[in-house]
């Protein structure tokens, strides 16, 4: 039944917009990083200059990359609700839904197919921004060593990066199946992929409002609340890695995914198809 | 005779709305059934929980002997249905689309199965064309084409002649009857369309606020009803008063185009002709309408 989900899928044009924006996010970046990459970088580490001698070529395909992954991981959950979204709502304003449940066809089951393609799609969408940025890049810069400024000044030897990106980009694809689950649990409840995704965006804006404000009764809950970690792919890039703030947040973020999926699967188990 | 469906006591409610109260069907072998009720009687409701889409707050469907609620997979893979429109993934071919539907149904069809399929609707000269191209007809057939796949013993069509040119409604009703005929299929077809199940159905419920109005065999259904006679003849001012006086318990109309209206029973309907040709008035037309409409109207 996956395979039959991933067809109808992938006959789609709408499951290609994805890629087609990541392509040309990626590529604007990546263009503009080679023109104007050089004067960018020297004026944010030009205070870091006058401290230090820093040699070679900083502007290499993994500080880039880097840029890619933090100015990305804000678009990429509008492209996974667009296709989580239209899921099962999709089928239900197109009538299909008829067809396909008037056939010996467990609910269930079709709906856990409909929920591991979604995941599928999310995973595929990282994994091209994954190819873009670390492959694609290479047309573009070199390797070398690596920069990173967060609270402290972190430099990476070009041969301790390629597995940090590795485990950046599978943490970020966790978060992005947690926003799938969100936009696919709204796909249960609608009758057009409109609301779902516009549902999924505005809970996701508002915990991320909630996740980064220091009040008193956010505080509270800002712990549960997936949005918090969604940004955790940069500790990655920390020296020492804090494994075990990683596998906490993995962690909650993987019991979001699966009260999402058995809350969705609840409703469209009881759902009546009236459309 | 075998009893195909028997549902019974369903009811169903959208909130504050009762669409479906206290419904008993029985469906035989072989039936083509004609549900009838005009839109919004909760046919189409009925039929969602025959088929499970839909949950009643209470009352059963038995098909083939076995619940609906307790055992959906087995009682599907013997029944194809078309709710409603014909919709389908338009970005498919009609061949895709039965092939994806067939796998759905656990079934691995081959191209020539399919196209047979496509064969009995009339399509399968289209069959890689996409959807998105078919007219309503088209798609209707397309729908039809997609219950046969794995060969049910039950077929429900929800409004299948809805939105189409009459060559379209007669070609679905040959339809309905050469799969009836030919491959001896059980058919529920529901309808608004009085006249259409008039012509194909053998049993019929009429339905009317969600609460069935009467269920039985369309001809004694019909047959119990009263006629109406439309009489023509050479001297309408003679007729009358004969008739008045040789059936002083039928009340005889003459109407604007000097036609005489009665109602009355079906064997009464010779003796009037006979009296009047033994009284030398000439019969020009005598009409009898006695349709499923003029049951329905009066029914509902």
């Amino acid at each position: 039944m996956i395979q039959l989900e991933f067809q109808k899928l992938f006959r789609r044009g709408m499951t290609y917009i994805g890629f087609i924006a990541i392509l040309l996010f990626v590529l604007v970046i990546q263009i503009g990083m080679f023109v104007e990459g050089q004067k960018l970088l020297d004026f944010l580490i030009k205070s870091l200059s006058d401290v230090f001698l820093l040699e070679g070529k900083l502007i290499n395909n993994y500080t880039v990359s880097y840029i890619i992954l933090n100015s990305l991981w804000i678009h990429i959950p509008i492209l996974v609700a667009i296709v989580a979204g239209d899921m099962v709502s999709g089928e239900a304003g197109r009538g299909t839904f008829r067809l396909l449940l008037t056939r010996p066809v467990s609910r269930a089951k079709l709906l856990t197919a409909k929920y591991i393609t979604a995941q599928a799609y999310a995973a595929m969408l990282v994994l091209f921004l994954m190819f873009m940025s670390m492959v694609v890049g290479r047309l573009f810069f070199d390797t070398g060593d690596m920069i990173v400024l967060m609270n402290t000044i972190n430099i990476f030897d070009s041969s301790d990066v390629m597995w940090r990106f590795t485990a950046a980009f599978a943490y970020g694809a966790v978060g992005m199946w947690v926003v799938t689950g969100l936009a696919f649990l709204f796909s249960t409840l609608a009758t057009n992929s409109l609301g779902p995704v516009i549902g999924s965006m505005s809970i996701l804006i508002l915990f991320t409002i909630m996740s980064n404000f220091s009040i008193g009764i956010f505080e509270v809950i800002k712990p549960f609340l997936f949005t918090t970690y969604l940004g955790g792919w940069q500790l990655f890039f920390d020296d020492p890695v804090d494994w075990k703030q990683i596998i906490h947040a993995t962690g909650i973020m993987a019991l979001h995914i699966s009260v999402l999926y058995f809350i969705s699967l609840y409703i469209f188990t009881k759902k009546d198809i009236k459309s | 005779m075998e009893q195909i469906l028997i549902a019974k006591n369903l009811r169903k409610s959208f909130g504050d709305v009762e669409a479906v109260s206290n419904v008993d069907l029985t469906v035989f072998k072989g039936d083509i059934y004609g549900f009838l009720g005009p839109n919004g009687s909760g046919k189409s409701t009925t039929i969602r929980m025959i088929l499970n889409l839909i949950t009643p707050d209470e009352g059963e469907v038995f098909l083939f002997g076995q619940s609906n609620a307790n055992h959906r997979k087995e009682v599907l893979r013997r029944i194809g249905s078309l709710i409603e429109r014909p919709d389908f993934y338009n970005y498919l071919s009609a061949y895709q689309n039965l092939e994806l539907l067939a796998r759905y149904s656990g079934l691995k069809l081959s191209r020539k199965e399919i196209v047979e399929k496509l064969e009995i609707v009339d399509l399968h000269e289209r069959a890689d064309s996409k959807v998105k191209t078919f007219s309503q007809g088209m798609k209707q057939r397309l729908g039809i084409a997609q219950t046969l796949l794995h060969d049910p013993d039950l077929i429900i069509l929800d409004e299948p002649v809805n939105g189409l040119d009459p060559q379209g409604i007669k070609d679905i009703r040959n339809l309905i009857l050469h799969l009836n005929q030919t491959f001896g299929k059980t058919l529920i077809v529901s309808s608004h369309i009085l006249r259409e199940m008039e012509l194909i159905a053998n049993r019929m419920v009429v339905i009317s606020k969600g609460k069935v109005i009467v269920e039985g065999e369309v001809l004694t259904l019909l047959e119990s009803e009263r006629q109406k006679l439309i009489l023509i003849t050479d001297n309408i001012t003679s007729a009358t008063t004969l008739l008045s006086q040789k059936f002083p318990h039928i009340i005889f109309e003459r109407n604007k185009l000097d036609e005489l209206i009665a109602d009355l029973s079906a064997h009464e309907i010779p003796l009037i002709n006979k009296e009047l040709v033994n009284a030398g008035i000439g019969v020009k037309q005598l009409l009898v309408r006695n349709s499923l409409e003029d049951y329905f109207l009066h029914v509902t």
